[in-house]
């Protein structure tokens, strides 16, 4: 058995019991098969979610080697430092994060402490069933230390060996010489002690990177249509630009995102390709977007934050002014086509220093020319080059060292009457060896120019297969 | 202002070079006028003399919309060429990216360096619906700051279409629409329209057998002002310029002397 409701834990089971031990003195037990995999994502769903609080969450993944929490080992952390207010203080925001996890069909215990050890050991070993805990800063110490042991997020044997060297409180453990209990569980012991009364930092390490400019929204009846929706969101751009205008930055990468009543979150992003900050080129990207959120049940928190945010030039040279503005006007047209096609349909090309003829260009973001490009171009290529070459049907060559003197192509015939010697390309030799690549420029009896490859040689007893590779100007 | 009075003074009817002088003070004025939308355009010459001089303005208008077609399924090549040749020479006249949008461009940019175009300013857009490539098409023309916008289109443009293009490219940046297969262009408010089929070549000095400077025969269908036109071009691989060519085949000795006579 991996865990227990209150219930079970009431009539005395404990986790780690075989089910049949268990059933033999509950016979009427309720048992479900665990799945591990889809508690931990479902965990990390409701971190996600609860970002709506706070931009800090954090999943608490020590808890499996702990003994005795109650209901599993799910918890997570959210820091609430300088959020409460937004919700009319400590209690209304927990009594709030405890109200919609239980909406979302989950149990829970809510403690607000000056620490997450303090936070972890209220809300798993503090009498208070209902409502929730929020140790008072005065009085955490206090509280604490008439907690059980086993609010240290200890491993299960120390605490049983602690349990029978009769430390069974915190505070008889803060009051116990350190340096024996040091010696004999460890360092873990003294750096749990030390993080939960807040002698040493605990930073949380949170399920994403809490983002540098973050603005919300809130809709205490919800909103339902996406026009509602882009109002809202061009008021956070509005907000966010000022933050951003204050510090001097601009966003590569905004996210939008809107917490429904059912407790699902509808994601947007987009990307720029430089820092922007003027919030109705922020909106007009957003707003292509927008009809992806499905309201559903009604949204009732929008966040708006900046994941990447980076410095701006301020100064504007008044001569280059307007060239600053094309320029930001094609960075715009950019961001619009990413937004629309998707940022893998809009880019650039780079050289790539391969003769492989297919592998000498590359993909890579537009307007990323930091400096000039060097081509290589050795011999004619083709203005047009297939992404496959096409095979070639009824190819004649007079001898086999010669150009095709017709082909079929696409289902037509052309007779050569032009060409070019041929271009051998070796393979690159750490590649896996493949026949012996030619090509031709050819030129056809109405003067259209095709780049046909030839693999594979003749006098090497291979039969040779042609193809087309390109179409020259 | 202040230009010379000379300048303004009338030239005697068939005086020599007054009809050149008339053009370029057309074009100084379109140039003035730029971003007033309507009245003179300013151009970029294709440096045929022949072509020029056919057009309205002595070359092709920029902030406009154009468009290549190719004459067959299989001249995609050539059109291609010809549109490279003219967004070059625009390319030349305004600074800024240039935006190619379409189904799966081809475009192999070591091959565009060596003809003459910069593949650093180069803003591939991949879209394969139809709607999305005009719309891309119709975003860049509306954005001042491109040096040109050219589409590859898979159905004729419609009136309406392109006369909301056209205006898009008054106030932004030049548009070349594409056609590659081969299909029928609809009448529409393009600037110019040109048809474009490939021509033989004249073998180059080295090599009897050998393929030498591409030549087309390019069909001015539409030009708004002007006449349409017949030309059989030939285009320098090396020096990228453009010329007449002698609709005779296989006589290597005329196609530098009719650049010279053109």
């Amino acid at each position: 058995m991996v865990a227990l409701d209150r219930n079970a834990t009431l009539l005395g089971l404990s986790p780690g019991e075989s089910v049949a031990d268990a059933r033999a003195r509950v016979p009427d037990l309720h048992v479900a098969t665990s799945d591990a995999v889809g508690d931990a994502r479902a965990l990390e769903a409701l971190a996600d979610w609860a970002q709506r609080y706070a931009p800090i969450a954090a999943l608490d993944r020590q808890s499996a080697t702990v003994s005795g929490s109650i209901g599993g080992d799910a918890g997570l952390w959210i820091d609430a430092t300088g959020c409460a207010h937004l919700f009319g203080g400590e209690e209304a925001m927990g009594l709030d994060l405890r109200h919609r996890i239980e909406k979302l069909g989950f149990s829970a215990r809510v403690a607000i402490a000056g620490t997450p050890g303090a936070a972890w050991a209220l809300a798993r070993y503090a009498e208070a069933a209902e409502g929730v805990i929020v140790a008072d800063p005065e009085a955490e110490r206090e509280r604490l230390a008439s907690l059980s042991v086993a609010g240290l997020r200890l491993p299960a044997v120390v605490v049983s060996a602690l349990m029978r060297l009769g430390l069974k409180r915190i505070e008889d453990l803060a009051a116990a010489p350190r340096a024996p209990l040091v010696a004999r569980f460890g360092e873990v012991l003294a750096r749990r002690l030390d993080q939960a009364l807040g002698l040493i930092e605990e930073p949380l390490a949170p399920v994403r990177a809490a983002p540098a400019f973050r603005t919300r929204l809130v809709f205490p009846d919800g909103i339902g249509n996406p026009e509602d929706l882009a109002l809202a969101a061009h008021r956070l751009c509005e907000r966010l630009s000022g933050s951003l205008d204050r510090a001097q930055k601009g966003v590569r990468k905004l996210e939008l995102a809107a917490y429904r009543f059912d407790g699902e979150v509808g994601k947007i992003a987009v990307g720029f390709g430089r820092p922007v900050r003027d919030p109705d080129r922020m909106f007009r990207l957003l707003r292509d977007r927008i009809a992806q959120i499905d309201p559903g049940p009604g949204v009732e928190v929008a966040i708006l934050s900046a994941l990447i945010a980076e410095p701006t030039i301020a100064v504007q040279t008044p001569l280059l002014a307007e060239t600053r503005e094309a320029g930001d006007e094609v960075a715009s047209l950019v961001d619009r086509l990413a937004g629309r096609l998707g940022e893998t349909s809009v880019h650039g090309l780079a050289p790539i220093d391969s003769h492989l003829p297919e592998r000498a260009q590359r993909r890579r973001a537009p307007l990323a020319t930091a400096k000039k490009d060097v081509w290589r171009t050795q011999r004619r290529r083709p203005q047009r080059l297939l992404d496959r070459p096409e095979p070639l049907e009824d190819t004649l060559a007079l001898l086999p060292d010669h150009p095709p003197a017709r082909f079929r192509w696409r289902g037509r015939t052309h007779r050569v009457t032009r060409a070019d010697p041929a271009e051998r390309i070796a393979d690159e030799w750490w590649r896996e060896q493949k026949p012996t690549r030619d090509y031709f420029r050819v030129e056809d009896e109405d003067g259209r120019r095709f780049w046909i490859r030839r693999d594979g040689l003749t006098e090497k007893g291979d039969t040779p297969s042609w193809s087309l590779h390109g179409l020259f100007a | 202002m202040n230009i010379p009075m000379a300048n303004l003074l009338p030239f005697p009817p068939g005086a020599p070079g007054a009809a050149p002088r008339l053009f370029d003070l057309r074009r100084q004025i379109g140039r003035l006028e730029r971003g007033a939308g309507a009245g003179i355009p300013a151009v970029v010459p294709l440096g045929v003399d022949a072509i020029d001089g056919h057009l309205p303005f002595r070359g092709l208008p920029l902030k406009r919309l154009h468009a290549v077609v190719a004459a067959g399924e299989r001249e995609a090549g050539a059109a291609t060429g010809f549109l490279l040749s003219l967004a070059i020479r625009v390319m030349q006249a305004e600074p800024g990216p240039v935006l190619w949008c379409g189904r799966h461009p081809e475009l192999y940019a070591p091959a565009l360096a060596d003809y003459g175009l910069d593949p650093g300013r180069l803003i591939l857009v991949r879209a394969r619906s139809e709607v999305d490539r005009l719309w891309a098409f119709e975003e860049g023309l509306r954005t001042k700051g491109l040096a040109v916008a050219v589409a590859e289109l898979e159905k004729p443009l419609d009136l309406a279409g392109s006369r909301r293009l056209q205006l898009a490219a008054e106030r932004g940046t030049t548009g070349f629409a594409l056609r590659l297969d081969g299909g029928d262009a609809a009448a529409s408010a393009v600037e110019t329209r040109w048809r474009i089929a490939s021509a033989s070549s004249v073998a180059p000095a080295e090599d009897a057998h050998g393929v030498g400077n591409p030549r087309w025969q390019v069909t001015l269908e539409r030009c708004r002002g002007g006449r349409p036109g017949h030309w059989l071009m030939e285009k320098n691989d090396a020096t990228g310029d453009l010329s007449l060519a002698p609709s005779l085949r296989d006589r290597p000795d005329l196609p530098a002397r009719a650049r010279v006579a053109g």
